[in-house]
């Protein structure tokens, strides 16, 4: 098992080497002038050239990448042109939002996703059945935003049961001063005790935590059910029958066991890609995550920044792959072996 | 006589098909006796393992439809039996193995989970009990070291391993009848006569009565006791083995057998029985050999025939045996 995780580590570590050398150069080959753009529009030409030496940016470019790299893993990832902050401080704020919103949101996925899929298969062409797929079938194809936006409409809108937008309430930010431990308000205020911004982020984070649930639910149940259909024919799901093992037993140990596989890819890769995919649902409800921060990057060709999420991101994908082989191998130990 | 462990008597199994209803078994009439190994033999298709799949009620409920009856294993209709009294039954008190040891097993649990699960159930005693007990009946199938066994996965066993250990879940609640579907198949020639030997073996130690289901005439002379052959669907010959290998009654055993190559005896070709098994959308009062038997006459269509005694105990479903 270690040589195992060895392996993988290893080569993760060369897949993000690969990725650095890529958005290097591809910040390097846009047309706009890093260094005219530090300097702002108004600057003079021995300004920019200033700036340019200043930046490192006369050096060839392989010393610019050894220069990067070695930046990058000293924790200076750069200074973000608009903010005028270091990259990683400003990401060092949008994160906890973002995480917060893709664990509650992925938890709440994988909670009702697995079980409709596995009931589902259970009692294939039958009225849940049929429901079930409707269902996952309406939650992957209905657009985020529309999804987001009748959920305000109905729940703020109408019911008056979940605040429209944003983390927390403004009157209780400033009545509660929170003491920062992780950034985020939710898991803050949960371990400080403090109740009214707890009930009060909880509050904030329902509405689009189900938007972005609404997408990898759809694919965990439809994923479950697929594969728990293959299973349940296999030969040694009969056999567990044949000796007088209680369905439940079968279904939710013998057949989910097997069948778990595809579904747990399946949630590694749509968390990985909420990271700073989850720009439209950010944007819905006001919420200060990491897509926000990259698409406003991208707007104003903010280049470090976007360096500094694409790394982000990448490392993101290259640990939930890690840990979707680890859970594989601890699931199946044929894995392991090949 | 003794009193027959497993009686089936005009039990009928069709199948819902997308394009209409199969019949897959027709049985008249077929006892298995104590403490004997029955043969059921047939070709492919031919309903045999339907039929062990009937009697422990494993047939898919919506596809499979079971008509007629009674099935009754000591004495009790298995047919009308609550799914929660079946589960006391199955594997304890019937146990069934499989073709294919590979695919019988959980490939992700060790082969020890299974084992101990089903002995804590059926026996009522603690995880902790049923391991001690696994391992005994690991021994007992001749693996050795047991304790490493009960750890392995599937992939780390052989074939032959692994079908041991099939037969040990099979025999370990010391069940009264047990159906072995094809259980050597699968298997290599010599890895096959080594698990003949063990199920011949144990069910002295057991007394368990066995269904063993083949295809392989050479292995049914080697095992069986007696024999039922079954073609289409129906049983249309059954008998002492002795009986049936040395005179066959029904045309189409007869033919079987001569399909059988001998060593020694040279022929460029082997004897064929022209055309298949008939696929049975609508039941009909024939003879369904009737089209592939060079004995046929006209009464074969006119009635379905019903098993008669020709000699000791050895009855046939022909007009115009041999």
């Amino acid at each position: 098992m270690r040589t195992y995780i060895i392996r993988r580590l290893l080569l993760g570590v060369l897949v993000l080497l690969g990725l650095t050398l890529l958005t290097f150069f591809i910040a390097r080959v846009v047309p706009s002038d890093p260094a005219a753009r530090w300097v702002g529009p108004r600057a003079t030409l021995d300004q920019i050239a200033r700036a340019r030496v200043q930046l490192g940016l006369d050096k060839p470019i392989y010393v610019q990448y050894l220069r990067y790299m070695a930046d990058l893993v000293h924790g200076n990832w750069g200074t973000s042109i608009v903010t005028h902050q270091p990259v990683l401080r400003d990401i060092k704020i949008y994160l906890p939002a973002s995480l917060e919103l893709i664990i509650s949101g992925m938890i709440l996925a994988v909670v009702i996703g697995i079980p409709l899929g596995v009931v589902s298969a259970a009692h294939k062409d039958r009225a849940i059945d049929h429901l079930s797929r409707a269902f996952s079938i309406g939650a992957v194809s209905l657009p985020t935003f529309w999804v987001a936006m009748i959920l305000q409409l109905v729940f703020f809108g109408y019911l008056r049961l979940f605040p429209l937008s944003g983390e927390l309430d403004p009157a209780i930010k400033l009545a509660y001063p929170m003491h920062q431990i992780t950034g985020s308000y939710l898991f803050d205020s949960l371990i400080t005790g403090n109740w009214v911004v707890f009930t009060n982020a909880f509050s904030h984070l329902i509405l689009p935590a189900v938007t972005l649930a609404a997408y990898p639910l759809g694919l965990i149940t439809r994923m479950t059910r697929s594969s728990m259909l293959e299973v349940l024919n296999e030969d040694y799901v009969r056999v567990a029958r044949a000796y007088g093992m209680t369905e439940r037993r079968i279904t939710y140990l013998y057949a989910l066991k097997n069948a778990i596989g595809p579904t747990v890819t399946v949630i590694a890769l749509t968390t990985a890609y909420s990271l700073a995919g989850t720009f439209l649902i950010e944007a819905v409800f006001n919420w200060p995550g990491l897509g926000h921060y990259a698409a406003d990057a991208v707007l104003a060709a903010d280049y470090p920044a976007i360096m500094g999420v694409t790394i982000l991101v990448a490392i993101f994908y290259i640990a939930m792959n890690l840990a979707v082989d680890i859970v594989q191998a601890i699931l199946d130990p044929r894995i392991k072996a090949a | 006589m003794p009193e027959a462990v497993l009686e089936i008597r005009d039990l009928k199994v069709s199948f819902r098909a997308f394009s209409g209803t199969v019949q897959a078994v027709d049985i008249q009439r077929l006892d298995v006796l104590p403490q004997e190994i029955l043969g059921l033999v047939g070709e492919t298709g031919s309903g045999k393992s339907v039929t062990a799949l009937t009697v422990l009620r494993l047939l898919p409920e919506r596809k499979a439809v079971i008509e007629g009856g009674p099935v009754l294993f000591k004495g009790q209709d298995l047919l009308t039996k609550p799914e929660t009294e079946m589960r006391k039954i199955r594997g304890r008190e019937i146990s069934m193995i499989f073709q294919d040891p590979m695919s019988s097993l959980n490939p992700v649990f060790p082969v020890g989970e299974p084992l101990t699960r089903i002995i804590a159930v059926h026996q009522g005693v603690s995880l902790k009990e049923a391991r001690e007990r696994a391992l005994a009946v690991l021994g007992r199938v001749h693996l050795p070291n047991p304790e490493k066994i009960l750890g392995s996965y599937p992939h780390e066993l052989s074939g032959g391993m692994r079908q041991r250990v099939m037969i040990g879940m099979a025999l370990s609640s010391n069940p009264d009848l047990l159906l072995a579907d094809e259980p050597t198949t699968a298997l290599d020639v010599t890895i096959q006569a080594q698990i003949l030997r063990l199920i011949n073996e144990l069910r002295h130690e057991i007394k368990a009565s066995i269904v063993f289901i083949t295809h392989n005439l050479g292995v049914i002379a080697k095992v069986s006791d007696r024999v039922a052959v079954m073609y289409a669907g129906n049983v249309v010959e059954i008998g002492p083995t002795t009986e049936i290998f040395r005179r066959p009654a029904h045309p189409y055993t007869d033919l079987l057998l001569k399909a059988i190559p001998r060593l020694g005896e040279r022929r460029d070709k082997l004897p064929v029985i022209d055309g298949a098994v008939p696929v049975i959308r609508r039941p009909e009062p024939v003879c369904y050999f009737h089209s592939r038997c060079p004995r046929r006459g006209d009464a074969c269509r006119e009635a379905r025939p019903v098993l008669a005694p020709v000699g000791a105990g050895h009855y046939v479903a022909c007009r115009n045996p041999v």
